[in-house]
C-alpha cells in the first residue's frame, strides 16, 4: 500500500499542471484511500480539496511545501486542525518578510510547530543538498535542527525516486542517515501532474514561471517526466530496495485527522458597550429605523420585520447586520455617499437600518431571496461607496476590528485565451511579432479552451493565423491550461472580518496593492466560517457627490429628488440618456425609446430587462407590448396574476419565481428559493426531472390541476435561469433615475462630474463632451490660466481640466496651481521658468491649446520648448524666440494633436473635417435622421467614429453586432445582422471611422440603422 | 558510441547484455531518465550505468522503440 503525501495542484502557481479534481479522480482510480495536498507556500486549494476528497471517499491530508531560510524546501503535513493553524501562521510570517519570495525562518518554525508532521523535503531541501554535496555531517546537522524543534515522532526522511541523475546515490545516503539517526523513511513522488502525458504542460508552465523558453537550460527544467501520480505498483518498483518507505506513508496517513473545521461562524460579536446582546440591540435599531422610514407602522410592516428578525436570530447573524450598520453609520458621519445593492435590498431590516434604500415591504420583495432558514447560507451584503472614499471605509474596518482580524478576499487571475496564447507561445520561443499576430482580435472574454470555437464562429477571424495547422498543438496546450490560476490578487471589494485571528483559518499575505489578503477566494472563504462583505467603489457616487453642493445652493438634496419628475422621464423616452447610470447603453436607449417610462417601476424593469438572460428568453418585446396595453397578459392560473401583474405577466424577477413556487406548490419561501437555485444550477437532465416531479406533486396536493402544474413548471423553468434579482434592480434604479434627473436639470455640472471620474460608464469622455454640447453646453478649451485640475462647470459651460492632459502627474498639476496662485503665468517662458513640468507634458499642454492665449501658433511654441527648458535653471529671465514666421499646424493637425493629448476635443469633432465631402455624397448626420420620420424604412448612408462594437447574446443564438457611430451631433446606433457581419467583419472591428448604408428604423424617437453595407472612411 | 546492443532486462532493469560477448550486470551504479526535447519530438531515454566485468557501461533504453544502445564504456 502507498499514499501520495507530496502533491502540487494548480495552486502551486505555474508549477502544478493538474487540478485537484483530476488528482482525486486519479487517486480514486488507483484505489488510494488518502492523498495529501502540498502546494508551494499556500493552502488555497484546501477547502476544494477537503470537500471533493470527502465526496469521493478519499481522506484529504492538508499540507504545504514551504521555503525556509536559505531557499530550501520542506514538506509539512497537518496532523490535525492545530497543525493546519500552524501552517496558516507559518505562511503568514513567511509572506510578511517577503511578499514575492516567502521564506520561513527557523524561529517561525519553532514558534508554530504544534500539530505538524515534517517530511524532510525534495532535492531542494537542506538535507538532500548537503548529501548531494557528500556532506554527511551537514545533512545530520540539518536533520537534528528539525528534530530539536519537532521531536523524533514528527519527522520523517523523505525519499523521492523520479529517476533524476544521482538518485541512487541520494537514496543510499538517505538510507545511511536513517540508519544513523533511526528517523523513519517515507517515500513520495513529488507530484506535479496527474499523468505522465501532462509533463509537457508542466514544462511549459515552468518556462512561463522562470521566464525562459523551451530551448533554454534552467535548473528547474531537468527534462524529466517522472513526477506524476504513480500507481502503487510503480512505487513498489521504484522502492524495491526500500519497501519500508512505502509502508510509512500509510502510517502517516492514519495519524492525520481532518485539518479543517468547516461550517463554523467566526463573525465577531458586535461590541456593545451597554452589555446588551446583539439581537436585542438590533431589534431596537430596526424599530427606531422603521419609525423613520414608515409614517405608520401597520400590522403587515410589523409582521414582516418580526419575520425577518426571527430568521436573523435563528441563523445567529445579528452581529453581521450590526457590523454593516456600523460601517454605513461611519460613512454617514463622514458624509461619504453609499448605496446598498444586490439581494440585501430584499430585506426590510436592511432598509430600516439604512443599509439599503429600497422599501422591500412596499415593493412586495421576498426576504427569502436574501436569507432563509432552508438555504442556511450566510448573508452577503454589497455596498457601493463613493470611489474616492472606499479605502477610507476599509481602513475604518481594519482599525475597528484590528488588522489581524480583517483582510481582503483574494482572487485568482486565471488563464484565458489571450494570456494562454501569449505565455505559451513565448515559452515555445515564437517571435514577438508572431505572438502579437496570434493574439490579435481574439475577444478578451474567450476562455483558453474556446479559441477554436471563436475561430469558427467569428467571421472577422476568418484569415486569422491560428487557423493554420501548425498552431493546432498550441491550441491543444491552451485548452489544457484553461482556468488554471496564474497568480493571486485582490478581490475588488470583498472583506472578511473574524472574531478570532484570521490566521486560525487562513494564511494572510500582502498583495501587490499592499493589502493583506486571504489565500481563499470568494468561492471557498465562507466555508471556513468567515462571512464576506463587499465594500465596492462606484464612481457614479463620486460624480453625484460632486454635484450635491449645487443642489444644496438651491435648497435641494440628492436624496430628496422626486421620483415622478416627468421632464426626466421625457428625456429618457427621447433616448437621451448618455451619462445615466445603467441606462445609457444602446440597448437601454433603444428600450427607453420604446418603453416610454413614466414611473420608477418602469426604470426598475428596464434595469432587469436589458441583460443577456431576458433578451435570450425573449422577455423584452412582450413586456413592452403589454406595458402599452397592446396585448393583454394571460395567466396560466389565477394565482399567478397578483405575482406577475406588475410585470404584465412576464416573469422578470427571481423573486417572482420564488413566489410562484410558494403559491402554486405550497413550498415555504426558503424552499422555493432553493428550488429556484436548483433549477438554475442543475447538473443533469435527470436532476431536473426530479425537481419537476417534486414541484408538480406538491402543486397537485395544493389543489392545482396536473396539466396546469406541469405547464407552470415549464414556464418558470424557462425563466428561472434568466430572471434578475428585483431587489438589485430596484436598488440600481434609484441611482439610475436620480442620475437621469441630474442630467436633465443640472447637465453641465453632472457631465463635468462624470468627466472628472473617468474611466466609468459606457462611453468614452469625448462622447460625453459631444452630448454635453448637444444640450447647449459650451465646452471651454484647456487654458493654462483658467483651467483647474478638474473639469469645472457653471450653468452653461464646462471647462476642460488640466488633469486630462496625457502624461501629466499629480505633482505637476499641483505645482501649476500653486505657482499660479502666487502670480498668473504671463507666457510660455514664464511657465517653464517657474514650474518643473517635464518637456513631454509641456509639449502636450501646448498641443492641447493651453497656451493659445499667449500665442496661437502652437508649432512655434513647440519649437521653443527644448531651448527654454535647457535654459530654465541658468537664466534669471527666460525669453521666447521669435518664430512667428513659422507656419502653424493645419486645422486638421491641430485637431489631431489636441485629440491625441486630451482624448477629446473642445472645438470640433473629427466628422467636421469629413462633412463637406460627405454632404456631396448624401451622407446624413445623426441630427438629420433623428428628425427624419418620413424616411423610415428608406435606405440611407451615415458615417462616424465607431463606438463600442459588441456582440451580446441574442434570442436566436445568431451573431448580431451592435455599435454606435458618433458624429458631430451625437450617436446613431447601428444593428448589423449576421449575414452582413460576415461580409464586413474586418471593417467593423479594424477601422475607427466607418460609412454605413442601411435601412432607417425608428424605435420610438430613436433612429437606428439596420446595416447592409459597410466601408471604412479613410483618414 | 551509440551502438545498438541486445539487452535482457527484468522489469526494465538490465541484467545481461551482448557487446562482442555476453556481459552479466553486477550492479547498477546509477540510472536516470530524460524526457528528451519533447518540442522537437525527441524520444524519452532511460539511462543505466551498469557495472560489468570491472567496467562501467552506459546503456540507453528508448521506450518508444524498445531499443537499447551502448552509449559509453568506462574502464
Amino acid at each position: 500500500m502507498f499514499i501520495h503525501l507530496h502533491v502540487h495542484s494548480q495552486y502551486s502557481f505555474l508549477d502544478g499542471a493538474s487540478s485537484i479534481e483530476t488528482y482525486l479522480k486519479k487517486a480514486a482510480e488507483l484505489e488510494m484511500p488518502a492523498i495529501a495536498l502540498t502546494d508551494h507556500n499556500n493552502v488555497s486549494g484546501a477547502v476544494e480539496f477537503y470537500k471533493q476528497a470527502n465526496e469521493l471517499g478519499i481522506k484529504p491530508i492538508q499540507g504545504v511545501e514551504i521555503t525556509i531560510e536559505g531557499g530550501f524546501h520542506l514538506t509539512l503535513l497537518a496532523e490535525n486542525n492545530r497543525g493546519y493553524q500552524s501552517i496558516c501562521k507559518i505562511l503568514t510570517d513567511a509572506y510578511r518578510l517577503s511578499k514575492n519570495s516567502p521564506s520561513v525562518s527557523w524561529d517561525t518554525l519553532a514558534s508554530y510547530k504544534e500539530g505538524l508532521i515534517v517530511l524532510t523535503g525534495c532535492r531542494n531541501s537542506a538535507i538532500c543538498q548537503a548529501l548531494l554535496r557528500k556532506n554527511f555531517e551537514r545533512a545530520k546537522t540539518e536533520l537534528y535542527r528539525l528534530l530539536e524543534i519537532f521531536g523524533k515522532k514528527q519527522v520523517y526522511l523523505e525519499m523521492i525516486n523520479t529517476f533524476l541523475p544521482r538518485t541512487t546515490f541520494l537514496l543510499d545516503a538517505l538510507y545511511e542517515l536513517h540508519k544513523y539517526t533511526d528517523i523513519p523513511l517515507v517515500a513520495t513522488n513529488n507530484v506535479h501532474y496527474a499523468v505522465q502525458e501532462n509533463y509537457t504542460i508542466h514544462d511549459l508552465l515552468t518556462c512561463v514561471r522562470t521566464k525562459t523558453n523551451v530551448d533554454d537550460i534552467h535548473p528547474e527544467r531537468p527534462l524529466n517526466s517522472e513526477n506524476y501520480l504513480t500507481s502503487i505498483d510503480e512505487m513498489q518498483r521504484r522502492f524495491k530496495r526500500y519497501p519500508q518507505a512505502l509502508e510509512t506513508t500509510l502510517e502517516i496517513a492514519e495519524r492525520c485527522e481532518p485539518a479543517l473545521n468547516l461550517g463554523k461562524n467566526l463573525f465577531p460579536k458586535f461590541d456593545l458597550k451597554d452589555g446588551s446582546d446583539s439581537h436585542s440591540f438590533l431589534r431596537n435599531l430596526v424599530w427606531q429605523g422603521a419609525k423613520k422610514r414608515y409614517s405608520k407602522l401597520t400590522q403587515p410592516i410589523i409582521n414582516r420585520l418580526e419575520h425577518e428578525l426571527r430568521i436573523i436570530a435563528k441563523l445567529d447573524v445579528a452581529d453581521y447586520f450590526l457590523a454593516v450598520w456600523d460601517i454605513v453609520q461611519f460613512a454617514k458621519t463622514k458624509q461619504i455617499r453609499y448605496a446598498g445593492r444586490g439581494s440585501a435590498a430584499d430585506s426590510a431590516v436592511a432598509y430600516c437600518l439604512e443599509i439599503t434604500n429600497v422599501d422591500s415591504i412596499g415593493r412586495g420583495l421576498l426576504f427569502e431571496r436574501f436569507l432563509s432558514l432552508e438555504r442556511a447560507q450566510k448573508p452577503d451584503i454589497d455596498i457601493d461607496f463613493d470611489a474616492r472614499h472606499r479605502d477610507e471605509i476599509a481602513h475604518y474596518v481594519y482599525k475597528k476590528y484590528r488588522k489581524d482580524h480583517v483582510a481582503s478576499v483574494c482572487t485568482f487571475s486565471t488563464f484565458h485565451a489571450r494570456s494562454a496564447l501569449r505565455d505559451l507561445a513565448k515559452a515555445l520561443d515564437y517571435p514577438q511579432d508572431v505572438i502579437e499576430g496570434l493574439v490579435k482580435n481574439i475577444p478578451g472574454y474567450t476562455p483558453a479552451d474556446g479559441i477554436e470555437d471563436v475561430l469558427k464562429r467569428l467571421p472577422e477571424l476568418k484569415g486569422h493565423p491560428l487557423h493554420s495547422p501548425r498552431y493546432k498543438y498550441l491550441l491543444t496546450l491552451c485548452t489544457a491550461i484553461n482556468g488554471f490560476p496564474r497568480h493571486i490578487g485582490t478581490h475588488l471589494g470583498g472583506l472578511v472580518i473574524s472574531g478570532e485571528p484570521l490566521t486560525n483559518v487562513t494564511p494572510l499575505q500582502l498583495s501587490a496593492k499592499g493589502v493583506y489578503i486571504t489565500q481563499f477566494d470568494k468561492r471557498t472563504i465562507e466555508d471556513l466560517g468567515l462571512i464576506k462583505l463587499d465594500l465596492l467603489s462606484l464612481r457614479t457616487l463620486s460624480a453625484v457627490k460632486e454635484v450635491e453642493p449645487v443642489l444644496k445652493q438651491q435648497g435641494k438634496s440628492y436624496d430628496d429628488i422626486p421620483l415622478d419628475d416627468q421632464d426626466t422621464y421625457q428625456m429618457l423616452n427621447n433616448a437621451s440618456s448618455v451619462g445615466v447610470f445603467q441606462l445609457e447603453s444602446p440597448a437601454q436607449r433603444s428600450l427607453q425609446a420604446r418603453l416610454h417610462a413614466d414611473n420608477i417601476e418602469d426604470i426598475v424593469a428596464s434595469v432587469a430587462l436589458i441583460r443577456p438572460g431576458p433578451i435570450k428568453a425573449d422577455m423584452v418585446e412582450p413586456f413592452i407590448t403589454r406595458r402599452h396595453g397592446l396585448e393583454t397578459p394571460t395567466y396560466l392560473h389565477p394565482k399567478l396574476k397578483s405575482i406577475l401583474a406588475k410585470t404584465y405577466g412576464v416573469v422578470l424577477y427571481q423573486e417572482q419565481v420564488i413566489e410562484i413556487a410558494t403559491e402554486i406548490a405550497g413550498f415555504t419561501p426558503g424552499e422555493s428559493d432553493r428550488l429556484r437555485r436548483a433549477m438554475t444550477n442543475y447538473r443533469s437532465q435527470k436532476e431536473l426531472e426530479r425537481i419537476g416531479e417534486q414541484f408538480v406533486t406538491k402543486a397537485i396536493a395544493n389543489g392545482i390541476e396536473p396539466k396546469v402544474a406541469k405547464e407552470i413548471f415549464a414556464y418558470i423553468l424557462s425563466y428561472a435561469g434568466y430572471g434578475f434579482c428585483e431587489a438589485h434592480a430596484a436598488a440600481f434604479s434609484d441611482t439610475a433615475y436620480k442620475t437621469a434627473y441630474l442630467i436633465r436639470h443640472y447637465p453641465s455640472y453632472f457631465f463635468a462630474a462624470l468627466l472628472n471620474h473617468q474611466p466609468m460608464g459606457f462611453y468614452p469622455p469625448n462622447t460625453l463632451i459631444v452630448h454635453a454640447r448637444q444640450r447647449g453646453i459650451k465646452i471651454l478649451p484647456l487654458d493654462i490660466l483658467a483651467s483647474e485640475i478638474d473639469f469645472t462647470a457653471d450653468e452653461n459651460s464646462i471647462r476642460i481640466g488640466l488633469k486630462q492632459v496625457r502624461g501629466i502627474t499629480a505633482d505637476e498639476l499641483q505645482s501649476i496651481i500653486d505657482e499660479r496662485k502666487i502670480r498668473p503665468f504671463s507666457s510660455l517662458a514664464d511657465f517653464i521658468k517657474r514650474t518643473s513640468v517635464n518637456k513631454d507634458v509641456i509639449d502636450n499642454l501646448i498641443l492641447a491649446g493651453a497656451f493659445d492665449r499667449f500665442n496661437n501658433n502652437r508649432r512655434s511654441l513647440v519649437w521653443q520648448t527644448a531651448t527654454l527648458i535647457k535654459n530654465r535653471k541658468n537664466s534669471l529671465f527666460l525669453e521666447e524666440s521669435d518664430f512667428s514666421g513659422i507656419e502653424d499646424f493645419s486645422d486638421w493637425e491641430r485637431w489631431l494633436n489636441e485629440y491625441r493629448v486630451l482624448q477629446l476635443s473642445s472645438s470640433k469633432h473629427i466628422m467636421d473635417f469629413y462633412r463637406p465631402y460627405l454632404e456631396k455624397q448624401n451622407v446624413y448626420t445623426s441630427k438629420e435622421l433623428q428628425k427624419a420620420t418620413p424616411m423610415e424604412g428608406k435606405r440611407v448612408t451615415v458615417a462616424g467614429l465607431v463606438i463600442r462594437p459588441h456582440r451580446p447574446p441574442t434570442r436566436s443564438g445568431k451573431t448580431v453586432v451592435f455599435l454606435s457611430l458618433e458624429d458631430e451631433y451625437g450617436l446613431l446606433d447601428v444593428t448589423i445582422f449576421e449575414n452582413v457581419y460576415r461580409r464586413f467583419s474586418k471593417e467593423i472591428f479594424n477601422f475607427p471611422l466607418l460609412k454605413v448604408t442601411g435601412k432607417l428604423a425608428l424605435q420610438g424617437k430613436l433612429a437606428t440603422i439596420i446595416a447592409d453595407y459597410i466601408q471604412p472612411l479613410s483618414t | 558510441m551509440n551502438k545498438p546492443v541486445r539487452v535482457i532486462a527484468k522489469n526494465g532493469i538490465p541484467e545481461q547484455f551482448y557487446y562482442h560477448k555476453e556481459y552479466r550486470v553486477e550492479g547498477i551504479q546509477e540510472q536516470w531518465r530524460e524526457s528528451g526535447q519533447w518540442w522537437l519530438e525527441e524520444s524519452p531515454i532511460h539511462i543505466y550505468r551498469v557495472i560489468a566485468a570491472k567496467s562501467v557501461f552506459e546503456l540507453h533504453f528508448f521506450p518508444k522503440t524498445n531499443q537499447w544502445l551502448l552509449y559509453r564504456i568506462e574502464d
